[in-house]
């Protein structure tokens, strides 16, 4: 017990004396903005690979350098260094100003336009579109209301199923009177999510990662990933209200991207719709998106060139383990090089 | 807001691993059996439970000011949900507590022995997120749990 003392207190010492970079670290130029929406190109690190470029559309929960998190843990890094024309949708930081936001404003005008602004820039009818977690389900939307726009479509741990039996976040939001929750609040906390998140698996995301650091005394590196990922945690942008409730309205209380009868900015939402090939990656052991809730994409729209990919992780490994990094850049690659 | 507040506080996150150090300290301390018995004090062990299960029902970012006065319906609100929420809580962690000391007294070839505090908290944390994950999947608390974020939600309308 002195030992573990001793080593905590060491380790706590050492992040004190830290100062991470936690912005991303892959070069990136921001090429366009609307409101707090920034669109983010990435500097490619291998010869151009003829494809079309990829559009990155990040959830509205917590920041998108997790992508993108340092030079051994970066999805983006690894998808750039495949000859890809890499752009990042980031949402920013809604304030009290963005309340109004809705799904309409995301999913139609912020990421409409920023895919409009790649189309132009490169000369292309349709970009290849990789929505993450939640970023997956605003995608999905928007390819199918603007089909022509998206050429290929990826998801990556993303919710299509909101009410499978293991679904442990679906059921306790399925019981908040989200209306009210937005009427008093206005925007809602990043921390009330982050709360709800951890509240998952409690015992693991508190007390035994945080007293899991007495191992990495000693250890800067390991320190310093440390920190990164506690940034990260700890980064969750308030959400906007009136997107908020939209989003668990029709999709956690109504599921309707499945049951059907989804409508954004009055326009209904078909998944038939979406014809393009679809390359579906989710992780096995995903406590936050359960691998039932992704799979459900299968049959589901009008594509006939469906692919899944399972990812032997979590919810967090699939972004930043070192398995991540060797499979997923390749896997997305290969399989949008062969379409 | 660009960052959770409290983690801009540059002793937020030291203060957080002291605390859970301290009841890592506390867990080893009540297996070791404190009166010298040689027996594990299982109230503690339930205790060290509660502990960490309580943090939970005080969803981040809408902790309870102090009440200012004309809140009385919704500060009473807030106070059952509060309790039922201990309720639960407790209840956890007497199941999880049982779990543990089945597992401590557990023998067999599949059940080695504990040898050190690392597999003894690894062994808590197995056993706590059990009865948690039951708990957690029933429609009491996920009832509970919404109840109490409303009932803070009413707080701050009121407090408004």
């Amino acid at each position: 017990m002195a030992e573990f003392a001793q080593r905590m207190a060491l380790a706590t010492a050492e992040l004190a004396s830290l100062d991470v970079r936690t912005e991303g670290c892959t070069p990136r130029t921001e090429v366009m903005r609307r409101g707090k929406t920034v669109l983010w190109r990435y500097a490619r690190e291998a010869p151009e690979a003829g494809l079309a470029p990829l559009v990155i559309c990040y959830a509205l929960v917590n920041r998108p350098y997790m992508l993108d998190l340092q030079p051994d843990r970066s999805l983006i890094r690894g998808l750039a260094a495949s000859g890809l024309d890499v752009y990042l949708v980031d949402w920013g930081y809604p304030d009290r100003g963005d309340s109004h936001l809705s799904l309409d404003d995301y999913v139609n005008r912020h990421l409409g336009a920023c895919i409009d602004h790649v189309r132009a820039a490169h000369g292309v009818g349709a970009v290849n579109l990789l929505g993450v977690c939640q970023g997956g389900t605003l995608s999905l939307c928007h390819a199918a209301l603007h089909p022509e726009r998206v050429k290929n479509l990826v998801t990556m741990v993303t919710p299509v199923d909101f009410h499978t039996d293991d679904n442990l976040l679906s059921r306790w939001v399925r019981k908040v009177d989200v209306d009210r929750v937005v009427e008093v609040l206005g925007n809602v906390p990043g921390t009330l999510l982050n709360a709800a998140f951890v509240a998952l698996m409690p015992l693991r995301l508190t007390v035994r990662k945080y007293t899991g650091l007495a191992d990495l005394a000693g250890d800067r590196a390991a320190l310093e990933n440390f920190l990164r990922m506690e940034r990260w945690i700890h980064d969750s942008p308030d959400q906007a209200g009136t997107a908020f409730r939209e989003f668990i309205r029709s999709f956690f209380h109504e599921n309707r991207l499945l049951k059907g009868g989804l409508q954004i900015g009055g326009r209904p939402v078909d998944p038939q719709r979406i014809t393009c090939p679809i390359l579906n990656i989710y992780a096995r052991h995903d406590h936050l998106v359960p691998p039932a809730a992704s799979r459900a994409l299968e049959g589901l729209t009008g594509s006939r060139d469906y692919s899944a990919f399972e990812f032997d992780g979590g919810h967090i490994g699939i972004y930043v383990s070192r398995s991540a990094q060797e499979l997923l850049p390749r896997t997305i690659a290969q399989w949008l090089r062969s379409r | 807001m660009t960052m959770d507040e409290r983690f801009l506080d540059p002793l937020f996150l030291q203060r957080t691993l002291s605390g859970y150090a301290q009841g890592f300290a506390a867990l080893a301390d009540a297996v070791r059996s404190p009166a010298g018995s040689g027996a594990a004090d299982f109230g503690a062990i339930q205790q060290s439970f509660v502990a960490g299960y309580q943090r939970l029902f005080a969803p981040g970012g809408l902790a309870a000011a102090p009440p200012p006065t004309g809140t009385g319906a919704a500060l009473e609100r807030y106070q059952r949900a509060a309790a039922r929420s201990s309720e639960l809580a407790a209840s956890i962690a007497h199941n999880a507590s049982r779990r543990l000391a089945a597992a401590l007294t557990a023998s067999g070839p599949e059940t080695p022995p504990i040898t050190s505090l690392g597999e003894l908290h690894a062994l808590w944390i197995e056993c706590g997120e059990a009865a948690y994950a039951e708990a957690a999947r029933r429609e009491e608390f996920a009832t509970a749990q919404a109840e109490l974020l409303m009932a803070l939600v009413e707080l701050r309308a009121a407090s408004s």
